[in-house]
């Protein structure tokens, strides 16, 4: 009897560990070809923080999309804000071969070891007030099938910590991700064009969509 | 002659406006003093070449109250008239004379041979030096304004900027504090004590922990903010001068040292006045290049007490005081993080919600490595400076340039008091933000410190770095690990790592 209460302990123990948690990705289609960034501990941070929104917000991993649950164009826009306990994802996705547009504003606790543990999640749809080509356009514009991630960048330095913009492109069946951590910095004190037109469209969508990204929201820890 | 030179000096003293009142209060005595210096008396009478006329031109130099610098220190340039007699002309000229030491001078001529000797055309030409700064302190440090004072530059003349005060300390002036870094801590000579606690209080439980130089600043200094060091004791019994300054370069090495001066010191002889210079160069003959390096360097050369720091050559040759690159070094990068956390962050940080970061950075000398750390830097712009600091590959505006042969080893920075929640410290990733740990991925190699916002000091271990002997066990095979805590506190700093008068003695390297 002792040991089966040990053992209940024990699974009980193990399943609460955030530590103890190994997310993984299980890729079934290999039609997508996924390209990410070159340096691999880059995205196992990331990928880490962001896997753990996706698994409460019950998304699927845009890398990770099979063709059954839709292989069409897609772009998420991520908006992470330092010491504050929100996020914004802009999902733009070609469904039926039109556009549509999707904003979470998300609110999320952790645990005290900073693993997210619940979210808050409100949904708002949106169109672009110039039309979907216009929009696009502009956003061509401004170089999105031109950005580089931020250790192409010359001179993109990081910093303790900061807000990130994280820009996920899922086009013709090829999946590529932009991550521009700490990016304030290079908006005014050292600034850099590549910076500053990912900035730019952020502007853009919220004009284009009335979604409130700026001001950033307040400092809360 | 000596009556003469010696009435003919006390005239002068008697007569001259700028004469301070002290030293004329004690023209009388200075009969006495002088008619007793050996140094004096044979200057006054010399024992030159007896078959040439015994006649000279003499320049002697005083101090500020009139005390005789002698010639091995530079106070005295004579020259003899001529090697024969002759009845022609022979040119009489000492060139150009440098004085020693702020003071007075005396320049005379004499002949005390039977036979007379003309001197004719005689002329002194003075040129001044440039008096950029002078500073006067009360014993504990704090300045006398009335008699101290400083150049305006001109605009040609750029910046004219003493870095070093009373003690040879930098002040650490932020918000108008007026305090000197000694390092370990800052010192307010207003109050003559430390604000901080000592750290190594446990070690002197008679003295308060915010002492300065054990309370007697007359007799001692305090090199550092952890301990007085004598400087009575710090030198030899009668050694004055360049031998003193030498003596306690020595004594303060072998503080450094320890156990390798010790060794090297095993076949030296008796360490006394006479062989002070020749020890410490058989030292570095020997092969204890350290020593060298440590001697020649500016934290060892420092003012003790109200002696005058020795610039340039000594009268042996050796050069005291060398540039050093200007950092203070560990030989632990631990030590060297905690350092910057008591000095920098567990000040800053309970002052102004603003993040500060420094780079940590290493020297190998002698197959040793060094560890120090840079000037701490800040985000300019304070949108974003509450919660970001600049980053390992920030440029050098913000943390400084790295001295020439420097290697990158890491980077400290740390959050407000209060700022973050409870023994938090990197921050983490979340939610699609980087935090810390963002910064820290982009820098697989280098070793990472942050004093978190309820004042714990936190180390991070790169991925394939092995943990440090002078780890606690709990600690390892941890990625994160805890340095010490209570830097925001009122309480003693708790260290969890090993803190020894030796590991915590910053060395200069050049």
């Amino acid at each position: 009897m002792k040991k089966n209460i040990l053992f209940i302990l024990i699974i009980v123990f193990s399943s609460s560990c955030n530590f103890c948690r190994k997310k993984t990705l299980q890729i079934k289609s290999v039609d997508l070809e996924t390209v990410t960034p070159d340096t691999l501990v880059y995205g196992e941070i990331f990928d880490e923080s962001r896997n753990g929104l996706e698994a409460v917000c019950k998304f699927i991993g845009l890398s990770n999309l099979q063709k059954d649950q839709g292989n069409e164009d897609e772009i998420r826009f991520w908006f992470g804000y330092d010491r504050s306990d929100s996020a914004k994802i802009i999902v733009l996705k070609k469904r039926g071969g039109s556009w549509q547009s999707m904003i979470y504003f998300l609110k999320y606790s952790n645990d005290e070891k900073f693993y997210i543990t619940s979210v808050e999640k409100r949904m708002e749809q949106g169109e672009p007030k110039s039309g979907w080509n216009v929009f696009f356009n502009k956003l061509e514009g401004l170089g999105l099938s031109k950005l580089k991630n931020f250790d192409k960048i010359p001179g993109y330095t990081l910093t303790t910590g900061g807000d990130q913009i994280t820009i996920e492109i899922r086009k013709n069946n090829k999946y590529n991700r932009y991550e521009y951590p700490n990016y304030l910095v290079h908006l005014t004190e050292t600034p850099l064009k590549e910076v500053d037109e990912v900035y730019e469209m952020a502007l853009l969508m919220q004009e284009e969509f009335g979604y409130r990204l700026y001001p950033r929201p307040p400092m809360e820890y | 002659m000596l009556t003469n030179v010696l009435g003919s000096l006390i005239a002068s003293i008697g007569g001259s406006g700028a004469t301070g009142s002290l030293v004329k209060g004690g023209a009388a005595g200075i009969n006495t003093a002088l008619t007793n210096t050996p140094g004096f008396v044979n200057t006054v009478t010399p024992a030159g070449n007896v078959s040439a006329p015994q006649a000279y031109l003499t320049i002697m130099f005083f101090d500020e109250r009139f005390n005789f610098i002698s010639a091995a220190d530079g106070g005295v340039s004579q020259a003899q008239v001529a090697a024969t007699w002759s009845t022609s002309t022979s040119p009489l000229a000492l060139g150009m004379v440098k004085a020693p030491k702020n003071g007075y001078v005396y320049v005379y001529i004499s002949n005390r041979s039977e036979q007379h000797v003309y001197f004719d055309d005689f002329k002194v030409s003075l040129q001044t030096g440039n008096i950029i700064e002078e500073n006067h302190y009360y014993s504990f440090g704090l300045k006398i304004a009335a008699i101290s004072s400083k150049k305006l530059g001109h605009v040609n003349e750029g910046l004219l900027k003493n870095d070093y005060f009373y003690n040879d300390k930098e002040p650490f002036d932020d918000g108008g504090l007026n305090w000197y870094n000694y390092g370990f801590r800052n010192y307010d000579p207003q109050i003559g004590r430390f604000p901080q606690l000592d750290p190594l209080t446990d070690y002197y439980a008679v003295l308060t922990p915010y002492q300065y130089a054990g309370n007697d600043p007359i007799v001692n200094v305090d090199l550092d903010g952890l301990e007085p060091l004598s400087s009575v004791n710090g030198a030899v019994s009668g050694v004055t001068g360049a031998a003193r300054d030498f003596t306690y370069a020595y004594n303060t090495a072998s503080l450094v040292l320890g156990p390798a001066m010790q060794a090297a010191t095993a076949s030296s002889t008796v360490f006394t006045s006479i062989n002070l210079v020749t020890s410490i160069t058989s030292l570095v003959a020997t092969g204890a290049n350290i020593v060298s390096d440590i001697i020649n360097s500016k934290s060892v050369t420092q003012q003790v007490g109200s002696m005058t720091k020795i610039t340039g050559n000594n009268s042996a040759g050796y050069k005291l005081e060398q540039q050093d690159d200007g950092f203070d070094y560990y030989t632990n990068i631990d030590i060297a993080a905690f350092v910057w956390a008591q000095k920098v962050g567990g000040i800053r940080g309970q002052l102004e919600n603003i993040e500060w970061s420094s780079k940590i950075f290493s020297k190998t000398v002698n197959g040793i490595k060094y560890y120090a750390v840079t000037r701490e830097g800040r985000l300019k712009d304070s949108q974003f400076a509450e919660n970001q600091s600049p980053g390992p590959d920030a440029n050098d505006s913000y943390h400084g340039a790295l001295p020439k042969g420097a290697v990158l080893e890491g980077h400290i920075h740390y959050h407000p008091l209060g700022s973050g929640k409870i023994n938090e410290s990197f921050s983490p990733p979340r939610g699609n933000r980087s935090g810390d740990f963002g910064m820290m991925s982009g820098f697989p190699n280098l070793r990472f410190y942050v004093l978190g916002s309820s004042g714990e000091l936190w180390g991070r271990i790169p991925a394939n770095d092995k943990p440090r002997s002078v780890f606690p066990t709990d600690h390892d095979g941890g990625k994160v690990y805890k340095v010490a805590d209570n830097f925001y506190g009122e309480g003693k700093i708790k260290s969890y790592i090993k803190l020894t008068k030796q590991l915590l003695t910053p060395i200069r390297l050049k």
